[in-house]
């Protein structure tokens, strides 16, 4: 039982050595640019997580004695940092608080909605056949509607607060994901080692998740970051138009809706709570670009 | 049921869309025998591989019969089939680092193949696996386990893949091009392995390669196939002494000669194989061969043309092959 041939072992080493250092170089690159992104949404996480330690007051209590303060002034030994709203709110606590609901809706409808739609896009993809032609159908048709128009329609039916926006949400959203997964999915499923998998009796369950998923990850994140984005806004623009968060629950788009009444007088109301949202929708934006450059480079 | 040949293909065809991608196909392979299958890229090699093994397109049609040492994979419930299958057989494909989950290590991809062929547990498939991988030379098992394909060369990728064919000990392997995508140095390493393991465990093997020096390196039986058909089929050396269909001798030509005139630029067929469906009636190499005439329009059936009753041919005019030389 002699092996065979050895391989020549400096040229297998070498060319190691340069693609371990090109990965090492691509981690690097993709750092340097994303920190400060990173940074920002930390930050937003952690005054999200730590809301009520963070916050200066409570969001929720009322001082008609100290409505409409301007950034930095103090009522009765209370300091309103960032002003005050109409009801005499502390706008820097209504803005820590409402970090929690953006955060919270943007990351379960993201999650929900790309669960359903990766799992239902590898089926399709996988499968073929009438799963692929139902399945792929209904992405058409959700995609051909307005996501926003579905879902202030379905918001406008089932009712208005947080787990409906969720739900809301994550229904209109789930064919972007099915659409990426199913291409992906399609791509890979004539791979030799998924040939080998099934040769050897390997089930469609086994395969989806020991062979398939692992190797899309790569390409879910990246929509997953950007959707991330305009889930925020959505929910933003659903909480605007008072179909989401119910009030007196803070939350960014609710606080610009109740700032336009003031705009003239006290602007702070409203352009706090909009940076807020922009620095968010920004980064994470910025961050799903990086995140593609950093696993495909080629879409560039 | 020992004296069954490891694998009898019958009359096999496989259509697709209606157009029929191998049609009317025999193939044998006796225990511990090397039949190589070889023909340029698309006539049909690696639909036959896929069809023999269970893993044709959904949309595939098959005909004929693929019987496993006597017994038709046909008469089986498709799950008794595949489980015949896999007992029986183990496949390695082309593209050496493509044939490997990119994302699992590879140590775990040959003890994978234990797992799922005999539910053996994760501890002794892992010995089991470092031991295979040892004997198909690898060096440093161990540490080989570990990495991801990425790591390793093509050459190594390929032993690798090797290794998690024979560990379920397979009595057939359906080897796929296993060398084409290798430079020539690790592609005659491989074949080595091959032919030691061969030697080593009497397991059959289908060979499929367009590489005439290959077939020559390797093949007790070779099977010439043109645009879905066998045109020659016969012992080795038959057949490299005596080609009988002009698609042989043509490819035989291929060959770079080492011994003997040298000529000075390797020869090739004019033309590529049409594309399915603009096949032509009658003898499909006959767009192509140097030989065709009128009586080329009626299909040549596939017969002994000498004392050999082993040795086939599919052509109107094998006794004028001389004027190629
Ligand atoms: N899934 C498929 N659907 C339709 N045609 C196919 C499919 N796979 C292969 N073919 C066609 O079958 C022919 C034979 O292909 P193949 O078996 O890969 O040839 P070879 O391995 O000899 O190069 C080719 O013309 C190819 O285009
Ligand atoms: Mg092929």
């Amino acid at each position: 039982m002699t092996a065979a041939l050895a391989p020549p072992q400096d040229e297998a080493q070498s060319e190691l050595q340069a693609l371990k250092r090109a990965a090492r170089a691509r981690r690097v690159r993709f750092l340097s640019r994303a920190w400060p992104l990173l940074a920002i949404l930390s930050a937003l996480v952690l005054a999200a997580l730590f809301a009520p330690w963070i916050a200066p007051n409570d969001p929720l209590r009322q001082n008609l004695m100290g409505r409409l303060q301007a950034p930095g002034s103090e009522v009765r030994g209370v300091l309103y940092l960032l002003g005050s709203d109409e009801l005499g709110r502390d706008l820097l606590s209504r803005v820590i608080h409402g970090a929690r609901v953006s955060l919270l809706v943007a990351i379960s409808s993201v999650l929900l909605s790309g669960v359903v739609g990766t799992t239902l896009g590898m089926i399709a993809g996988y499968l073929r056949g009438w799963p692929e032609r139902i399945i792929m159908r209904l992405t058409d048709v959700f995609l051909s509607i307005p996501a926003i128009l579905l879902a202030i329609i379905a918001v406008a039916v089932l009712g208005p607060g947080l787990v409906n926006v969720v739900l809301v949400l994550a229904l209109t959203r789930w064919p972007r994901y099915a659409r990426v997964a199913y291409a992906q999915t399609l791509a890979l499923s004539n791979a030799p080692y998924v040939r080998l998998s099934r040769f050897m009796g390997g089930g469609t369950v086994h395969i989806l998740l020991r062979h398939i998923l692992p190797n899309i990850m790569g390409a879910l994140i990246v929509v997953a970051t950007l959707e991330f984005g305009l889930m925020v806004l959505f929910e933003a623009s659903l909480s605007f138009l008072g179909l989401g968060v119910q009030p007196p629950t803070p939350s960014w788009g609710a606080m610009l809706a109740a700032g336009r009444d003031y705009v003239a007088t006290a602007w702070w109301i409203s352009v706090f709570p909009g940076f807020c949202l922009f620095l968010l929708v920004l980064a994470m934006n910025l961050l799903g670009d990086l995140l593609r450059d950093h696993f495909d480079p080629r879409l560039r | 049921m020992t004296d069954m040949p490891l694998l009898a293909v019958r009359d096999l065809s496989v259509s697709i869309n209606g157009a029929k991608i191998v049609d009317g196909l025999d193939l044998t392979v006796e225990r511990s025998e090397i039949h190589a299958l070889v023909g340029e890229s698309g006539c049909g090699k690696s639909m036959t591989a896929l069809s023999i093994l269970g893993l044709q397109p959904a949309a595939a049609k098959i005909g004929g019969s693929v019987a496993l040492q006597g017994t038709d994979v046909a008469s089986l419930s498709r799950r008794a089939a595949g489980k015949l299958r896999r007992k029986t057989m183990s496949v390695i494909f082309q593209e050496p680092v493509a044939a490997l989950n990119p994302l699992m290590k590879v140590g775990d991809q040959v003890a994978e193949a234990l797992i799922m062929s005999t539910g053996s547990d994760r501890g002794r498939a892992r010995s089991a696996a470092l031991e295979v991988m040892a004997h198909v030379g690898i060096s440093d098992p161990d540490q080989r386990y570990d990495q991801y394909p990425f790591e390793l060369s093509g050459g190594m990728c390929q032993r690798i893949s090797i290794a998690a064919a024979l560990i379920s000990r397979p009595q057939l392997l359906i080897a796929d091009e296993p060398t084409t995508a290798l430079d020539v140095t690790i592609q005659a390493a491989i074949l080595d392995l091959m032919k030691a393991l061969r030697r080593e465990t009497g397991m059959g093997m289908v060979l499929i390669t367009h590489d005439m020096g290959v077939v020559a390196d390797m093949a007790d039986r070779v099977s010439v196939m043109y645009a879905g058909r066998i045109v020659e089929t016969g012992p080795l050396h038959e057949v490299f002494a005596r080609p009988t269909h002009p698609y042989t001798s043509l490819l035989l030509s291929t060959i770079p000669r080492l011994v003997g005139p040298r000529k000075t630029e390797l020869r090739t067929i004019a033309g590529t194989v049409p594309d399915i469906g603009r096949w032509p009636d009658g003898c499909r190499f006959r767009t192509r061969c140097p030989l065709a005439d009128a009586a080329c329009g009626a299909l040549p059936p596939l017969v002994a043309h000498d004392a050999s009753v082993a040795h086939l041919a599919a052509c109107w005019h094998t006794d004028r092959l001389e004027a190629l030389a």
